[in-house]
Order: structure tokens, then sequence, then C-alpha cells
């Protein structure tokens, strides 16, 4: 079709390249992160702590996932709202159910 | 498929076209209502005099709770998308729904969900007989070991997963193919309404699903979630509530927003003050996710909650209070023409205010102790659901029928039929509430309490009502056989479903639907949908996936062969399904213009799978949260590493996310066209998907054999349901990677074209997403 294709090829798989790049530095920070909930297990802190450290390492290993796997990052904004209401309505029934309504 | 003819039966077992559907619907929501409409007439039969012996307790039992449950979810729900799936795509200038085999997909599966419900009546013990609520610990084999219970759970399940699709595929559809200068503020009241409901059903249903799946676990591998004190009656009514409360709107809007479009044809005058009734309809919806506990005064939740459910209840009484006016101050000083639609739709509104003010009183926790449990609350919620909801939708049926008809109704026989219904229904709802001190849910009552005339006038009433919908359906009849013509707009309607043909050809518009920026509509000579014509569509795979599943259901309830055999039909109708897929038969392009914000830049597939994820988030939260509902309630736990192996868990962990990185990269290679990194990539995105559900099938094994079974206790439980649970959503991805393989293999993803590889990636994700989380709850807390 004439299309300028050779010209666009380099600078898409450089792209590519970059994200690739940026999947695998995602990957290494997941399994980093899931040795370091491994490790808090046994350490000497209250349960309630340690639980609030793994959690934390899994909400944040949840982001890493949601923002760079599903790209998230890079999606429409009602994409996210909607997702952040979705996420809001559960901790919501979560929170509610916990705290004695 | 080949053609069909138009008036076969295999056109209405087959069919995907949204008209179709709806007509589907609207037929099936009718006989549910005629059945639990006569369990209704029993009931009254039995409560017309003291001591009356008509019906045994347990026969009374499963009348009420079966006419419940019936009414709510396989009547008046259906009956509204009866209206949206044949009216929806019309107002927004549509051929179809978004996803046309799903929608087949959603009738069949709410077919056979109802009739699995239904056989309970012919098991021993019968059908369901807990009240609509299905309280725990009533609900557990314990209390209520009859089958009825466990089909009627099945068919909750089939319906939930209806429900789902409907969802998605009408967000997509609204969102997403609306014509071109057809804003969101533009469309018509009754798409708002639609647009709503399903939103609310997003997020209210999967709650109830986890709680019914909960229940099936219970019943039928013997779990003890809502048998242990720990999680039992609180947890299944916190769980029922969150679906409960907002369901009254997800029942009420399809209904409240047709009144809309009926008010403006029949005033000529648009509503009053739209945008503000839009707003308040959102506020609503917000609010009505956030007022659960109000249904749970009397369990002793905590007394601080009790006063915010108070407030947030009155509150949520101001937007609907707002729509009201609205809806009055558009009658005023409007060319008001009382047609049949429009005396359903001023008396629904009637019956709606009085609906309305008694659900205030409600909202108080003094009143609520009083009249909780009481003939007031049945009086209450039958003003609001079937004098609002009811009513209204029979204005709608009448005021949409000449377009899907093509046939006008006899004015003189509507007329009589809107008198008969409201008398009668005054005589039947009214007395419940002077019933105020009248437990309900109770098979028979003494006499000299001073209940006696209230209940013979509301028996006298419910029959006077009940013939009422025999008048109902031989207008419709007559109407078919003998009717006038209607013509393209018989009402002088202001909304695009009144520019094509009554009844509208298969692909609804001959020529171009066009909104301008006045907001007028027109039809243009322009080829169909911006060049991309139609075609109809048939796929029998959507009746029998669904026949499957209510054959797997059957048969692991009653007869285990017959859950082999749907088994077996599952995997040959996926297996026809994909094949339809591998050969683009269903591919539906998206026309190039359209309105389609707030999701301008979001195809269609992918907008759809989002919002299945939404709706997945709830559901696992919803099962998260019982977990951490019945742990923070128990005394005891077992330790990390008492009964699970944290090595286990870690290894499958490390597994799962290498699995995502697999799936990534797989996209990033078809994205420069390396068709040998997607293959393997996908390959090894499957195989570790697999090496992780058979080390998890090895585990549970191996704590299976050391006592940690299903009735363990709750441990066990939160454990084997929510870890299995998603499993299957592994178990579910790697059917579709496996067909997303086949398609790779045969060169059918491209650098240009790799849409299907990268949807899955989301759904592949967010299952990593959930383990991200179990992992640590399960395993090392």
């Amino acid at each position: 079709m004439g299309l300028p294709l050779p010209a666009v090829l380099p600078d898409l798989e450089e792209a590519v390249d970059v994200r690739v790049l940026v999947y695998v530095a995602v990957w290494v920070a997941l399994v980093v992160f899931t040795v370091i909930e491994l490790m808090l297990v046994g350490m000497p802190m209250t349960p309630i702590t340690i639980a609030l450290g793994i959690l934390g390492l899994a909400s944040l290993k949840a982001l890493l996932i949601a923002l760079f796997y599903q790209h998230l990052i890079g999606e429409a904004a009602w994409v996210k709202i909607f997702y952040a209401f979705a996420l809001l309505t559960a901790v919501g029934l979560v929170v509610g159910m916990i705290t004695g309504i | 498929m080949g053609e069909i003819p138009r008036n076969s039966l295999r056109r209405w077992l087959f069919t995907t076209n949204h008209k179709d559907i709806g007509i589907l619907y609207l037929v099936t929501s009718l006989y549910f209502l005629v059945a639990a409409g006569a369990l209704a007439l029993l009931v009254r039969i039995q409560l017309t005099y003291p001591n009356m012996g008509f019906l045994t307790a347990s026969a009374y039992n499963q009348a009420i709770t079966v006419h419940g449950v019936v009414m709510l979810l396989w009547f008046l729900s259906p009956i509204a998308f009866a209206l949206a799936n044949y009216i929806v795509p019309l107002q927004i200038g549509a051929r179809d729904l978004a996803f046309p085999r799903l929608n087949a997909m959603s009738y069949w599966l709410l077919l056979f969900g109802g009739l699995i419900a239904a056989l309970g009546f012919f098991t021993p013990g019968g059908a369901i007989d807990t009240g609509w609520t299905v309280y725990a610990p009533l609900n557990t084999a314990k209390y209520s070991p009859q089958p009825g219970i466990t089909l009627a759970g099945a068919g909750l399940l089939l319906l939930m997963a209806s429900v789902t699709l409907s969802t998605v595929n009408f967000l997509v559809t609204i969102f997403r193919m609306r014509v071109k200068g057809l804003s969101l503020l533009k469309m018509p009241m009754f798409t708002w309404g639609i647009l709503l409901t399903v939103f609310l059903m997003l997020l209210a249903f999967p709650p109830f699903a986890a709680a019914v799946l909960m229940l099936a676990s219970d019943r039928i591998l013997g779990t003890v979630y809502f048998l242990a004190p720990e999680g039992g009656a609180l947890l299944w009514t916190h769980l029922l509530w969150f679906f409960g409360h907002p369901e009254v709107y997800i029942l009420l809007f399809p209904a409240l927003f047709a009144l809309g479009d009926v008010l403006v044809t029949f005033t000529k005058r648009p509503i009053y003050g739209k945008k503000i009734v839009i707003a308040a309809a959102i506020a609503g919806s917000v609010l009505s996710l956030m007022v659960w506990g109000h249904h749970m005064f009397t369990t002793g939740i905590n007394p601080v909650w009790r006063k915010i459910m108070t407030v947030l209840t009155e509150t949520i009484s101001i937007p609907f209070g707002v729509i009201i006016l609205a809806y009055i101050l558009t009658l005023v000083g409007g060319r008001i023409r009382l047609r049949t639609p429009m005396l359903f739709a001023l008396g629904s509104i009637a019956l709606f205010i009085i609906g309305g003010i008694t659900g205030v009183f409600n909202s108080s926790v003094a009143i609520d102790y009083g009249v909780r449990g009481t003939y007031w609350i049945v009086g209450h919620f039958h003003f609001t659901l079937v004098g609002g909801a009811t009513t209204a939708l029979v204005a709608a049926i009448y005021y949409w029928w000449p377009k899907m008809s093509g046939r006008m109704f006899s004015e003189k026989l509507g007329k009589l039929h809107f008198t008969i219904y409201m008398i009668g229904y005054l005589i039947l709802y009214l007395p419940m509430h002077a019933l105020v001190d009248m437990p309900r849910r109770v098979y028979t009552y003494p006499a000299g309490y001073g209940w006696e005339l209230n209940n013979l006038l509301a028996t006298i009433g419910a029959f006077i009502f009940a013939l009422s919908w025999p008048i109902f359906f031989l207008i419709l009849y007559k109407s078919l056989r003998s009717g006038e013509p209607a013509g393209n707009n018989p009402w002088g309607g202001w909304s695009l479903e009144w520019l094509t043909k009554s009844p509208p050809p298969p692909h609804n518009y001959d020529g171009e639907p066009v909104v301008d920026d006045s907001g007028t509509i027109r039809i243009t000579t322009l080829p169909t949908n911006g060049g991309h014509a139609y075609h109809e569509h048939y796929s029998p795979w959507p009746i029998t996936i669904s026949l499957a599943a209510f054959l797997i259901f059957l048969g692991a309830i009653l007869f285990l062969p017959v859950a082999v055999a749907g088994l077996l039909l599952l995997v040959a109708s996926v297996v026809g399904l994909a094949k339809e897929g591998l050969a683009e038969k269903f591919k539906i392009p998206e026309a190039p213009e359209g309105a389609r914000w707030p999701f301008t830049q979001v195809e269609k597939v992918k907008l759809g799978v989002w919002m299945f994820l939404y709706s997945e988030a709830v559901l696992f939260g919803s099962l998260i949260g019982s977990y951490v509902f019945v742990r923070l309630n128990s005394a005891a736990w077992p330790a990390p590493g008492e009964v699970l192996s944290i090595t286990n868990g870690a290894v499958n962990t490390f597994i799962l996310l290498t699995s995502s990185l697999t799936a990534v990269l797989a996209l990033a290679s078809v994205r420069v066209g390396n068709q040998t990194g997607l293959k393997a990539g996908l390959l090894a995105t499957f195989i570790l998907g697999l090496a992780f559900l058979l080390n998890k099938a090895v585990e549970w094994n191996e704590i299976f054999q050391h006592g940690f079974t299903f009735s363990s206790g709750l441990p066990a439980a939160a454990f084997y349901i929510t870890t299995g649970a998603h499993g299957a959503h592994v178990a579910a991805g790697l059917v579709v990677l496996a067909y997303i393989i086949a398609k790779a293999f045969k060169g059918g993803y491209t650098r240009e074209n790799h849409s299907t590889v990268e949807y899955f990636g989301l759904y592949w994700h967010f299952v990593d997403i959930v383990w991200v989380f179990l992992f640590p709850l399960f395993y090392l807390i």
C-alpha cells in the first residue's frame, strides 16, 4: 500500500523493547515483594504489624500489575474512575461488615 | 447458520436479534407473573379468615417464598429487560446490542434458572420455603434439608450469570453504540433508566452471588459458612441486603424512567429539569449502595451505624422526591392526553408517592423496631414495587406496544383495565397498612386481634386485581389479531424509535439515524450505520450452553449422570462457539462514527471486559470480606503454616506472577509482528496456568488427607470456597487461552489485529491480582 513502514518500524521496536524492559522490571519487583512478604512472616513484630505490612505489599503488587500489565496507566480516565468506584464499593462492603453495621 | 424462516420455531430458539429476545423476555416474564400471581392468590385465600386450613404451614411457606423470589427476580426485572432489549437499541439508533450472542445467552440462562428453581415443587419436601430473604441458618441443610432450596440456589446462580452478561452488554451498548450526535444528556429517559439500572446491577449483584455461592457450597459440599455462629445469620444478612437495597432501585429505575418518556409524549412537554432528574437518580444510585444497614436495625448492629444509616436512608428519599416533583411539574401546563399509557403512568406516580412516604417512616430505628416483620412493611414495599414499578411498566408496555406489534389496542378496554386494576390494587394493599401489628410470613392468625376485616378486604382486592390481568392479556391478544395498523408514530413521540416502521425491520432503520446539535432527530437515506450493513445472526450455542449449565446443576443436586451429560453438552457447545469465533461469523464491526463519550477511545470488546472485571472485583471483594468477617469473629484460627504449606502457596504465587509476565510478553511480541514470541508467550502462560491448577489440586488432596475437609470449620469453608472460586477463574481463563492459542497457530493475530490477546490479558492479570491478596490472607497471616 506504499505506507512508510520501514521508517516506522524501528521506532515501534524501540518502544516495544522499552516496554519489555518495564514488564520484566515489574516482574522482578513482584518477586522481590513476595520474598519480603515471606520474610515478614517470621519477624519479631506484633501480628497486626505483620499483617498490615504484608497486605500493604500485596496492595503494591496489585497496583503494579494493574498499572503496567493491565496498562491501566495509559487507559482512558473513565476506565480508571469506574475501576476505582468498583473497588471502593467492595472496600465499603468489607468495612461496613467488619465495623459492625 | 443458514437462513431461517422468521415464523419458525428455530428462529425463536436460535435468534440473537434484540427485538426477538425482547419478545422472549416479555412472554417469559408474563408467564412467571401468572405463576407467582397464582401463588399469591393461594396465600390470600389462606389469610381470608382466621385459622383457615386451606394451605398447610409448609405449603404456605413455599407459596409465599416462591411468590416473592419469582416476582422480584423472574418477573419485574425480566419484564423491564424485555422493554430494554426491544427499545434501547432503537432509542439510541443502534442495529442491535453490542454482543448479540451474549444477549441470547442472558435470556436462556434466566429461563433455565427459573425452571430449575421451579423444579423444587416436584422434589421431596417441596420448593424453597424460607421466605424470599432466605435467611441463615434456616437456609442451611441442617434446618432445611429439602433439595428444593438447593435447586433454588442453582436457579439464582444461573440468574446471576444472566444478569452479569446483560449488565455488561447494556453498558457497552449504551456507552459505545449511540448514533452520532446523541450525547448522554440527549438520550431518552428510558435509556437513562436502563443505564443506571445496569450500573447498579454491576455492583450490587456480586455480593449476593458470593452469598449464594457460599450457600450452595454449604448445602452441596458441606462447608459451614452459614451454620457457624461466627458467620451465620449476620454474614448472610450483610451480603443479602448489600444487594437487596439497590435491588429496589434496580426494579424501580426502568419503570420510573419509562414514565418519563410516557409523560413527555402525552403532555407534549420535555421533562421538567431533565438534567436535575438525572443527577438526582445518579445520587440515589450511589446512596442506595450505602444504606443496606437499615434492613438490619434489629440485628444488634453498632448503634452509631444505625444512626448513620437512618440519616443516609432519609437522605435517599430526597433524590426520589426531586424526580417525582419534576414529573409533576412536567404535567403542569402540558397538553395532557389521557390515553391508556398515560392513565397507568399517572396511577403509578400516585401509588409510588404513597409507597415512598411510608418508606421514610421505616428509616427511623424506633419505628422500624415496631413495624419490622409486619404487614405494614408488606404494604409499603408492594406500593413501591407493584404500585410504582409494575404499574409504570404496564404503562410502558401499552406505550410501546404499537411499536412492537404494529397494531393499536382498544382504548375502551384499556380504560376498563385501568379502572379494575386500580380498584383491585387499592382494596388489596391499603388495608395492609392497618395491619401494623400482624406478623408476616405466618400461615394463619387467631381471631380477636382486629385483623379479620382488613384481611378479608385484602383477599377480595387480590381477586379483583387478579381479574385485571386477563383483561390486559385479552387487550394485547385482540390487538394482535385485529388491531388497527399503528403507523410509525401513533402517539406523536419525540424519540428515535418512533421514526422507524412498526414493528421495525430486523436492521431497525432503513437508513441512518442522525441527531443534530439542536437535538432534532431524523433518518437519512445513507446506508445503514455508516456503511456497515446489518445481517441477521442465528446461533444455537447460547441455548445449548444455558441448557448444559441447567443439566450440570440439576445433576449435581439430584442425579449425577445428568451432570455428566450436561458437561459433555457444555464442552461441545463451547467448541461450537469457538468455531463460530474462529470463522469470525459474529464479527460485527463498529460504526466509524457515533457518540461514545466517555469511552470514545475504548473499543467495545475491551470496554466489555473492563465492565466484567468491575463486577468481578466486587465478587471477590465480597468473598474476601466474608473471610475477613468470619476470621475477626472467630476466637481461634490456624497459624501460618499449621494447615496450609507456605512453600506451596509461594510456589503458586511465583507461577502465577510469571504467567502474567509471559502473557504480557506475548502481547508485546504480536505488537511488532513477532509470531514466534506470541505463540511462545501464550503457550508458556497456558503451561504455567495449568501448573498452578495442578499444584492446587495436589495441595487440596494433601490437606484433605490430613483431615482439613470441607466440613472442618470456618477456616476450611473460607479457604475452599474463596480459592476454589479463584481456581475456577483460572480454569475458565485457560479455556479461553486454548482458543486464543489455536487462533494464533492459524495466524489469526497480526501486528494490526491482536486485540483479543490484549483483552485476555486484562482478565488474566485480574486473576493474578486476586491471588496476590489470597496468598497472604490464607497462607501468611
